[in-house]
């Protein structure tokens, strides 16, 4: 159990009792703000300790990969290396090296370590659409739109809507103001 | 690994409660809150996991006195305004002008007042800024509530509060503990005892008892 009471996340005084799961709002004792407070079973929890892996007893038990005189427990679900209990890593219920983990998490194969993406199409969309602004930066910028689209195509998108319309649009726009130009440089040389 | 599907729980809310490009909002995975802040660039991913989260903060705040400040004097300037222009073209402009910043306002008075929503785990104290008002923040509660109980298990209110005694107890000691009071104040240079003349007047010399007969 952790061992403060909730606090203010203002004046960072801690809750009296009566605060707790009430249903209604009464005044914060440090700050007078007008605060509810929801506690959940999580707050009673212990914290899990980890385990330093046993030893290997036996001749002929497996030991871990990387510490090879502590008992395996599990196998890693990404290179399939015994582990011992000191290395196993658990991930919503699934098992891994820490090798495995710090990888999946490099290269975006594990989602839910994921902290940040970049939005390639948004980069490119504002790089097509705001250059019109000042419209002759546009024969600079509408290749570099075209380069930024196809080289991120299959990069990671948002994790909650991943469609492609942002990079779509930039690419149509790109090309329109390309086709723009070379209108305007046929004209220019016709003229 | 399979792609977690995320439900959205909020609607995509600037931050700090102005228009900026940094936008927040609130999803549900299968087994966490997910809160991404956009800056339309970028996103960053916090993951509060619904085993994990101890507790949930509201705090009520002066946003929405602020905005009917905002939107009362906007009105009422333009209606000053409308009063004192004699185009019809410009009166009627003014006029639209009050109407939608009355509009605003009573949007805003609608929506109820506003809070500061907080998940609170283990490790960290975060703010929701996507949760800005007390009514949406008490239908985000409604919803988490099953959602939390599922992973977590249900405690009642009688629980919640004997478990707690001892630790309010322990923290209202610390915090209203009577000390020693402690001078601050420097001695002055009288007052310190001179080590090297302890045991004797600094007038009347040496004692005359400690000195040799004769």
């Amino acid at each position: 159990m952790t061992d403060q009471p909730p606090q203010c996340a203002k004046c960072k005084t801690s809750f009296p009792s009566e605060f707790f799961n009430s249903g209604q709002a009464a005044a914060c004792p440090g700050c007078g703000s007008a605060t509810e407070v929801e506690v959940f079973p999580a707050f009673f929890r212990e914290a899990a300790l980890g385990t330093s892996g046993e030893a290997v007893l036996l001749e002929g038990e497996a030991g871990c990969f990387f510490h090879p005189q502590k008992k395996a427990e599990v196998h890693c679900e990404g290179c399939g290396r015994f582990l011992c209990g000191l290395c196993d890593c658990e991930l919503q219920g699934k098992h891994y090296c820490p090798g495995c983990l710090e990888t999946g998490r490099k290269k975006g194969r594990i989602q839910n370590l994921e902290y940040q993406r970049t939005l390639y199409g948004g980069v490119a969309l504002s790089l097509a659409l705001l250059p019109l602004l000042a419209w002759p930066i546009t024969l600079a910028t509408a290749p570099i739109v075209i380069y930024l689209a196809i080289r991120y195509w299959n990069a990671p998108r948002s994790i909650v809507s991943p469609g492609r319309w942002a990079t779509v649009a930039a690419l149509i726009i790109a090309l329109l103001e390309l086709a723009g130009w070379i209108a305007f440089f046929i004209a220019l040389r016709s003229s | 690994m399979a792609q977690t599907e995320y439900q959205r729980l909020t609607r995509t809310k600037s931050q700090h409660g102005v228009v900026t490009s940094a936008r927040s909002s609130l999803w549900l995975g299968d087994d966490h809150l997910l809160r991404i802040d956009s800056s339309g660039y970028t996103e960053n991913y916090r993951r509060f996991y619904l085993r994990d989260i101890q507790a949930v903060i509201i705090r009520k705040t002066i946003g929405m006195q602020i905005w009917v400040l905002v939107f009362g004097m906007l009105a009422l300037v333009s209606a000053m305004f409308a009063v004192g222009v004699s185009d019809p073209i410009a009166i009627g402009i003014w006029w639209g002008l009050v109407g939608l910043f009355l509009l605003l306002l009573t949007i805003n008075l609608l929506r109820g007042p506003c809070c500061a929503f907080h998940i609170k785990t283990a490790v960290q104290l975060e703010p929701i800024p996507a949760i800005t008002r007390i009514r949406r923040a008490h239908q985000m509660l409604d919803r988490l509530r099953p959602l939390l109980a599922a992973a977590q298990g249900q405690v009642s209110r009688e629980e919640i509060l004997a478990r707690f005694q001892p630790a309010v107890q322990a923290a209202s000691a610390d915090l209203f503990e009577i000390r020693e009071p402690v001078s601050t104040e420097i001695p002055l240079a009288t007052e310190i005892p001179d080590p090297t003349a302890l045991g004797t007047s600094p007038e009347s010399g040496p004692d005359p008892s400690s000195a040799a007969p004769g």
